[in-house]
């Protein structure tokens, strides 16, 4: 939840963060109160007591008020504990209330309700009224229901290989349903070699540099609207005189197949391999932007383009091989089972939306992993009520500007890193990929 | 652990492991991404919490005093006890070399 002006910010996946640091600060003090507590019972205690048993007393005494309610750590630890559970009681009350489709579903019912009469008069006019209101209402459903994908496939996914993946937070390799293997989808749509051409369309942003992570997302967003696909690569020298390159792969664009990469078989290949014919167009546009061979580079991708960043970064050929891959900003991409190479080195920042079912497709759950400075996944809860709208670009683009002036830590860690890609004399190559050589 | 001042380190270890705590509480509500009334509230809570660890590390400084001004009884005791064996051990002795004489 938030509102325009900045008044009121709330970020549950924060705050739900925060409330398991509140439980865990909670069971630590509450150890430490029986530690205490059993250092009253010491034996050299009791042994020296005969030689001043009013002293032994007040040892007792004070060692126990330290430790026990209602004043010691006992106490402390239960009213921390309390603390916790309103914070946890509050977010999921919050957000249960204030992300529920409420609109959509009056919408639906409200057609329902004059259905019959309406139908008597316009009958088709009534059917595809009831069918884009109910779309509505399952759209903005599956964005409500998101935050608990990995549970409710756990509980409910009719394949038992599949449910067996989710309860062990292993990475989805079979479908849902039949259990059928995904690595299928490339014998069926096979990956192609990939080609790349200089885009004829210009954007507006080409030649300057980004200025934060938040422009970079905006930029994929803009390129994610040319009527071709394409992917860009800015060559950035920055103050050091280093030319170093960032490369902007934008997200899936038909929900079909089609003749370039940005496709549904090539997202789902993606996940399952780490070569596809998008791997190839990314190696094949730093050859054309001129990369020399160790150049430093950073991957920025949105969805399909995220998880095509993570496969290249974990691809030894190309991340230590043909280029250095320092940092990867991924946004709506489900990659909490991909990995760097080992001993790369390369950061990986990943948003996740929790509302945005995409980031759920690889049935693991990113908070299940530890945070860490080379592996940073900021997760956030901003529902839309819509599939589309809770994985846009643009939305993970905003909540990178917010992000700028983050106090955490890690955050600006990975922004103080990042910043010789984004500031300093820019050159802008668009290109137009396909899967292979156009006839 | 055995002896007492072994026990008054370990309870002033304690407490300054229960300040860090509350250290890092004021640390972690101050960092969220979280603006609002509630917020605010829920930021001095944290401040009123973190004050309470204060209080708590100062009951365990306290503990921890006790137990060394204990131990330090206790041996000024025994020293006593020691001064009084030795007076007794020695008029005993000055006895017997007294009954010998005669």
């Amino acid at each position: 939840m938030s509102t325009a002006g900045g008044a009121v910010v709330v970020d549950y996946e924060e705050l739900r963060r925060m409330s398991r640091v509140w439980r865990e600060t909670a069971e630590s003090l509450a150890k430490q109160a029986l530690s205490v507590a059993s250092i009253a019972t010491e034996r050299c205690i009791f042994t020296n007591a005969i030689f001043d048993p009013a002293g032994a007393a007040r040892v007792e005494t004070s060692i126990l008020a330290a430790s026990a309610i209602p004043h010691g750590l006992a106490a402390l630890a239960t009213r921390i504990a309390a603390d916790g559970l309103a914070l946890e009681g509050v977010v999921l009350k919050e957000q249960l209330v204030d992300d529920f489709p409420a609109r959509q579903l009056w919408s639906l019912e409200a057609a329902m309700s004059t259905a019959t009469v309406r139908f008597a008069f316009a009958p088709g006019q009534t059917l595809h009224d009831l069918e884009s209101r109910g779309a509505g209402f399952a759209g903005a459903m599956v964005g409500y229901l998101s935050p608990f994908t990995e549970p409710l496939l756990e509980a409910f996914a009719p394949s038992a290989s599949f449910k067996v993946d989710a309860a062990l937070h292993r990475p989805v390799v079979v479908d849902p349903i039949l259990g059928a293997p995904l690595a299928l989808v490339s014998r069926v749509a096979p990956e192609r070699s990939g080609y790349v051409s200089v885009s004829k369309y210009r954007p507006l942003w080409g030649g300057t540099a980004s200025g934060s992570i938040g422009g970079v997302m905006h930029r994929i967003s803009a390129l994610e609207g040319f009527p071709e696909a394409s992917l860009a690569v800015e060559a950035v020298t920055s103050a050091d005189g280093v030319v170093r390159y960032v490369v902007e792969l934008p997200g899936i664009r038909h929900l079909g197949a089609a003749a370039d990469p940005q496709d549904l078989s090539g997202a789902v290949n993606a996940m399952e391999a780490r070569t596809t014919a998008y791997t190839r167009c990314v190696s094949e546009a730093l050859d054309a932007a001129g990369a020399p061979e160790g150049a430093q580079v950073m991957l920025v991708g949105h969805s399909q383009g995220g998880i095509v960043a993570m496969d290249l970064a974990g691809d030894p050929a190309f991340n230590g091989g043909r280029v250095r891959v320092t940092d990867v900003l991924a946004a709506g991409s489900p990659i909490s089972a991909k990995h760097v190479v080992a001993g790369s080195g390369t950061a990986v920042f990943s948003v996740e939306n929790v509302a945005d079912v995409v980031t759920h497709l690889d049935g693991v759950d990113s908070a299940s992993a530890p945070e860490a400075g080379a592996r940073l996944t900021y997760q956030f809860a901003e529902d839309q009520q819509g599939i589309g709208a809770n994985h846009s670009a643009t939305l993970y683009a905003n909540k990178l500007d917010a992000l700028a002036d983050s106090p955490n830590p890690l955050v600006r860690d990975f922004t103080a890193q990042v910043a010789p890609y984004l500031t300093g004399r820019t050159t802008t190559t668009v290109y137009t990929i396909s899967d292979a050589v156009p006839r | 652990m055995s002896d007492l001042g072994g026990l008054a380190a370990e309870l002033e270890q304690r407490a300054t492991s229960v300040e860090l705590i509350g250290d890092q509480l004021v640390h972690v509500a101050a960092i969220a991404i979280w603006s609002s009334v509630a917020a605010d509230a829920f930021r001095a809570q944290v401040d009123r919490r973190r004050s309470e660890c204060g209080d708590v590390a100062s009951m365990l400084r306290s503990a921890a005093s006790a137990v060394r001004h204990f131990a330090a009884e206790v041996e000024a005791e025994k020293e006593r006890l020691r001064r009084i064996e030795e007076a007794a051990l020695h008029g005993v002795e000055k006895f017997v070399s007294l009954a010998g004489r005669l």
